[in-house]
């Protein structure tokens, strides 16, 4: 469904990804995973057309995106819940999940359905409704970031770090979370963590992402018990 | 006494809606627009050039005006705001003063420098209660200040290009990211500004006449509202544009007109060091 063709970025002379290829299919769960400055944020932003590639192709159902703007793709369908949440802090807790409409058409009754799906997915935001994203924990914060990329109605999401600065039991709540959305929507799911336990043990398949380059790929659980893996990003 | 009032509070009027104009376009970019008391102008002499020279009616003239500055806020908007966007924000404030200069120097040549009179849109007798007597035109300029921040209010909580418009200027990096259509929420936000000086010089013009370096003072005080308001605090604007026409105004009669200028100065200053942040401004909380 997404294909990244050796795909290369800079940022002025310094290369950040160096030909990187991976694709993602429908229904599919895969996770990224790599150290910091590795260049994980950086591929995802340039799948979702913040940045452009030197060069390499990125394809989409079936069309080649790595031209087309921020707006047309999210209207397509790939959504992105960026690093750090980055939910709106002045605006409300259903005012933030609107602006994840903003690439579809205005259709008032649409948009309510889409906001009780995510309030089933995440109840404590319809206890938050009304209150300012600032005002919100981390965990809350996460759960409305989510919400809102789900909002576009997306067949991809793509989560950088949901678990950055969370407790545990949070963590694994989220998890949780999109681990039930995958199985009962099909939503893909393209995850970059640094949690790479967390990661391996809801995706299919991995991505190991070093400096630029993809050092290691394949099955998650097989990639879980892999001894080069198990040094570098599970603790030993 | 309370003739002072009124006048104070319809010259503050004025004072706010150039200071609405000017937070309109900084909340969303974070540029201060200096040339926003040259916009003024513009708008009060593209109101006379229909209302006078081609002596359309005076409500097709201001229909016309307000089109006219919308587009001039888009115009502004691509050659100030988007070639410089990403640079250091200086420069752009710079540019903006430069632009102050040109769109003067323009009108000195279009216009010419001697002062012209706009007529008022509404006409009729005074109002008069208990010795204080209130213009028709007085009337109209508080009606159009309520207007505007009712129109205001639904636009940027009730509608959804609204809050698209309040989540680009809250964090214009994550407004792309999610698929807010920036350019057009910035377009919008350039548009209304200019549109609200333009609506200044419209309302400014009949009482005190229309000339090409009218707007320097004016802009100004529209900076020194804000200011006093707490920078980006709508409501506070509001009351500090009232706040400033009061001031202004019981200062000419009992102090001293020549210093009519210097009030808002001394004003800003005092409030500057009572609190820094104005009189309005919010402390801003981030939780990480």
């Amino acid at each position: 469904m997404l294909k990244v063709d050796d795909i290369r970025v800079s940022y002025g002379h310094i290369e950040v990804l160096k030909g990187i290829s991976f694709t993602v299919e429908m229904g599919e769960i895969v996770a990224l995973i790599g150290g910091n400055g590795a260049g994980k944020t950086t591929t995802l932003s340039t799948i979702s057309g913040l940045l452009r590639p030197t060069s390499g192709k990125l394809s989409w159902k079936g069309e080649e995106i790595q031209n087309t703007t921020v707006e047309a793709i999210v209207a397509s369908g790939i959504s992105h819940c960026p690093e750090g949440r980055r939910i709106f802090p002045g605006l409300s807790v259903r005012e933030n999940l609107i602006t994840g409409t903003a690439a579809r058409a205005n259709n008032k009754q649409e948009i309510e359905e889409d906001l009780t799906l995510v309030f089933e997915l995440f109840p404590r935001l319809k206890e938050r409704i009304k209150q300012r994203g600032w005002s919100l924990s981390g965990g809350e914060q996460q759960m409305l970031a989510i919400g809102r990329a789900l909002m576009s109605r997306p067949s991809l999401l793509m989560l950088d770090e949901p678990s950055l600065g969370l407790a545990p039991i949070i963590i694994e709540q989220v998890f949780e979370r999109i681990v039930e959305l995958n199985k009962r929507t099909g939503l893909a799911v393209l995850l970059v963590e640094q949690n790479s336990a967390m990661a391996l043990e809801v995706a299919s398949r991995a991505f190991v992402l070093e400096t630029g380059t993809i050092t290691l790929s394949g099955i998650a659980s097989v990639l879980a018990g892999d001894p080069r893996i198990q040094e570098a990003y599970l603790g030993g | 006494m309370g003739q002072l009032v009124v006048n104070g509070l319809a010259l503050g009027s004025i004072y706010a809606l150039v200071a609405l104009g000017l937070l309109m376009i900084f909340n969303t970019v974070q540029i201060v627009n200096f040339a926003q008391g040259q916009l003024l102008m513009l708008g009060a002499f593209i109101g006379i050039s229909g209302a006078v020279t081609h002596e359309l009616p005076i409500a097709l003239s201001w229909i016309i005006t307000m089109a006219a500055m919308a587009l001039v806020g888009i115009v502004f908007m691509v050659l100030v705001y988007l070639p410089l966007r990403g640079r250091p924000p200086f420069l752009v404030i710079l540019t903006t003063i430069a632009m102050g200069i040109v769109l003067e120097n323009l009108a000195l040549i279009i216009w010419g420098p001697l002062p012209v009179s706009l007529p008022s849109p509404v006409h009729g007798t005074p109002l008069r209660f208990a010795g204080v007597i209130i213009s028709m035109h007085q009337v109209f300029t508080f009606a159009t200040l309520a207007v505007i921040l009712l129109l205001q209010f639904v636009l940027l909580t009730r509608t959804r290009f609204g809050i698209l418009m309040q989540a680009t200027a809250q964090d214009l990096h994550t407004a792309r990211l999610v698929g807010i259509p920036v350019r057009r929420t910035i377009a919008v936000a350039f548009a209304f500004g200019a549109m609200l000086s333009g609506i200044a010089g419209l309302l400014v013009a009949p009482i005190f006449l229309a000339e090409p370096t009218m707007g320097g003072s004016l802009g100004l005080k529209g900076f020194v509202v804000s200011v006093i308001g707490g920078f980006g605090n709508l409501p506070g604007a509001v009351i500090g544009g009232l706040f400033l026409g009061l001031i202004e105004t019981f200062g000419a009669r009992y102090i001293s007109s020549n210093f009519r200028d210097a009030y808002a100065f001394i004003v800003m200053i005092g409030v500057l060091v009572a609190w820094p942040r104005g009189i309005f401004g919010e402390k801003i909380s981030e939780k990480v």
